[in-house]
Formats: structure tokens, C-alpha cells, sequence
């Protein structure tokens, strides 16, 4: 494909493309954290605002997100970090979290975080969330933090599979 | 656990200060790291219950872990000498005026944590201004070996 015909549509399309690197059946902008698209001839530059703060996959998706982009013409591909708004799993679509559900992951369930200031954050009633293989929602926290930080560790008490939970946030 | 929950309640209090900062980057990742310090906040917060309220070996365990931390979070209230011009540019609070809106949260958990909060000590640290004690040596001895021991060595 010669560089002057790469059209905003293939530039998204090959944006659409890019798997998490942590949850390869989504991809970067399933996530929501593309934000921004502008295309000057041969160089593009995307916005992303990064999910959570050390995630370790935040420089593995800029790095992939720059190869896509040269690999279909672009010269140069400038990726800008956006921190405000700060990412959300509000903006994770329904489409997307079935996607999740289907991978074996439980969708976050729940709106993300809204205490006011000086609100208590101890509840000890943790979300039950439907287990994705099964879809019980007699299921139990073992863990808030699972194999990565943006997950907590479940098992499901209907067929006892271990599951991990998306956090809202 | 202990150590965890007494610092990210204090990042509670000082992000929410912050997101108001006149400083927009400072803004964007207080409001991002809020959600975050509450919900390890929260984790520990519970753990510090359930150890303190648990057995007697866990409360008395939670209960000495308590007690060494204490005088350092003096540090996290400590006077710096920039917190007035921080505080005129709109950029951030003066961290001493933090102490009583932390330590009433502290002391809401500690409470049903049936755990005593400790008095406050003379003793003082300066590690935030660059003059660390003696076991920053150890430390930095214990972290740097292998780069030492194998100058240039890659995994």
C-alpha cells in the first residue's frame, strides 16, 4: 500500500486489530484507550491514556500500537500518553465484556469507584460477580489481586472452577 | 499489611487534595491514583481488622508491627521548606495539614481493629529530604550487588 492512499478507516481498522497483550481477544481500542486519531500524510499520531498506573503492558501497546501503524505505510507514528480523563472500565463496551467473559474472565459488574472524600473504604462484603463458565453468582473472593494487578481471584462454588475478576475502576 | 494501609490512607488524603492541583499532569494522576490507593486502602485496611480483631497472636503481632511503624509516619507530615510555595502556586496542600483528616481515618480502622494507636515519639526522620540513616547503605548495598559483582550484566 503506498503511503498517500492510508485512509482514517485503515488506520482504524489496523487499530481495531492490536491485542492487549495481557487479554489477546480484545484489542486496544476494545479497551477504550485509544483516544485520538490524527493522520498528517505519512506520519500519525494516536492518544491512549493508560489503564492502570504501572501496567506493565502500557509500553508493550505503545510499541505495538507503532508497528501496526508502520507496518500498513505509515513513516513515523508519534503515540501521546493522555492521563486525563483518567481510563475507566466504564468505557469497556458490552460487546467487549462478553468478549471477556468468553475468554474466562468476569467482566467488571459494577460501576467504577465512587466514594466521596472521607467515606469509609472498608465494607467486607465483596461483589459477587457471575462466574463466566457456569454463570452462578454463588462465587468468593480468594484474593483481590489475581495474576495481575487489574484482576482479583474468584472461584465459583457452583462447579468450583477458580476464575478471575476484571476490577471496576 | 500494616505498612500498606497506614501509607495509602495517607495517599487517600493527599490525592484528594491534589486533584484539585493548579497543575494539570499533577491533577490527572491524583484522580487516576485515587481509585487505586482506596481499593489497597481497603484491602489492607480489612486485614489490619481482621489481624487485629482475629487471635491473640495476630493481634498482638498486628499490634507490634504497629507500633515499629508508627514513628515514621511522622515523615509523611514532616515541614518542607517548598510546602508554602506549593501551597501559594496552587499546586498542592502543605502536607502537615494532612496529619488530622489521616489520623482520623487511621483511628476509625484501628479502633475496630480493637489496636491501640501508638503515642507520638520525638523520634524523627528526614529520609523525604535526602538525609536517610544508616540502613539506606545496607539497602542500597543489598540492591546494587549484582550490578557490582557483574558490571554490565543483562538478562
Amino acid at each position: 500500500m503506498s503511503a498517500q492512499t492510508i485512509s482514517r478507516e485503515a488506520a482504524w481498522d489496523c487499530l481495531h486489530a492490536v491485542p492487549d497483550p495481557e487479554i489477546p481477544v480484545i484489542s486496544v481500542t476494545d479497551l477504550g484507550i485509544v483516544r485520538e486519531l490524527e493522520i498528517d500524510g505519512t506520519h500519525a499520531k494516536v492518544t491512549v491514556t493508560p489503564t492502570y498506573s504501572g501496567c506493565p503492558a502500557t509500553e508493550m501497546i505503545e510499541t505495538s500500537i507503532k508497528q501496526a501503524l508502520v507496518d500498513i505505510g505509515f513513516k513515523t507514528v508519534d503515540v501521546q500518553m493522555q492521563l486525563f480523563p483518567a481510563w475507566t472500565t466504564d468505557w469497556i463496551n458490552d460487546s467487549t465484556k462478553e468478549k471477556l467473559r468468553q475468554y474466562g474472565i468476569a467482566p467488571p459488574g459494577q460501576e467504577a469507584d465512587s466514594h466521596s472524600p472521607g467515606e469509609s473504604v472498608i465494607s467486607f462484603v465483596p461483589y459477587k460477580p457471575a462466574c463466566p463458565r457456569c454463570g452462578s453468582k454463588n462465587t468468593n473472593r480468594l484474593s483481590r489481586f489475581g495474576a495481575t494487578a487489574c484482576k482479583a481471584l474468584y472461584r465459583c462454588d457452583a462447579c468450583l472452577e477458580p476464575f478471575e475478576y476484571f476490577k471496576p475502576i | 499489611m500494616l505498612r500498606n494501609f497506614l501509607f495509602s490512607t495517607f495517599q487517600i488524603v493527599l490525592f484528594e487534595k491534589l486533584i484539585s492541583s493548579k497543575d494539570a499532569e499533577l491533577s490527572a494522576i491524583a484522580t487516576k491514583s485515587l481509585k487505586e490507593a482506596r481499593y489497597h486502602a481497603s484491602h489492607s485496611g480489612e486485614w489490619v481488622i481482621r489481624l487485629g480483631d482475629g487471635t491473640e497472636v495476630s493481634h498482638n503481632k498486628a499490634q507490634a508491627a504497629l507500633d515499629y511503624l508508627w514513628p515514621y509516619t511522622n515523615e509523611f507530615f514532616a515541614e518542607c521548606p517548598l510546602d508554602s510555595l506549593v501551597k501559594e502556586a496552587g499546586i498542592g496542600p502543605v502536607w502537615g495539614e494532612l496529619h488530622a483528616e489521616w489520623e482520623a481515618q487511621v483511628k476509625a480502622v484501628l479502633t475496630e481493629a480493637t489496636l491501640a494507636m501508638p503515642s507520638t515519639t520525638p523520634f524523627k526522620s528526614y529520609g523525604k529530604f535526602g538525609r536517610h540513616s544508616e540502613h539506606m547503605g545496607h539497602m542500597l548495598s543489598e540492591m546494587q550487588y549484582l550490578q557490582r559483582a557483574y558490571p554490565g550484566g543483562e538478562w
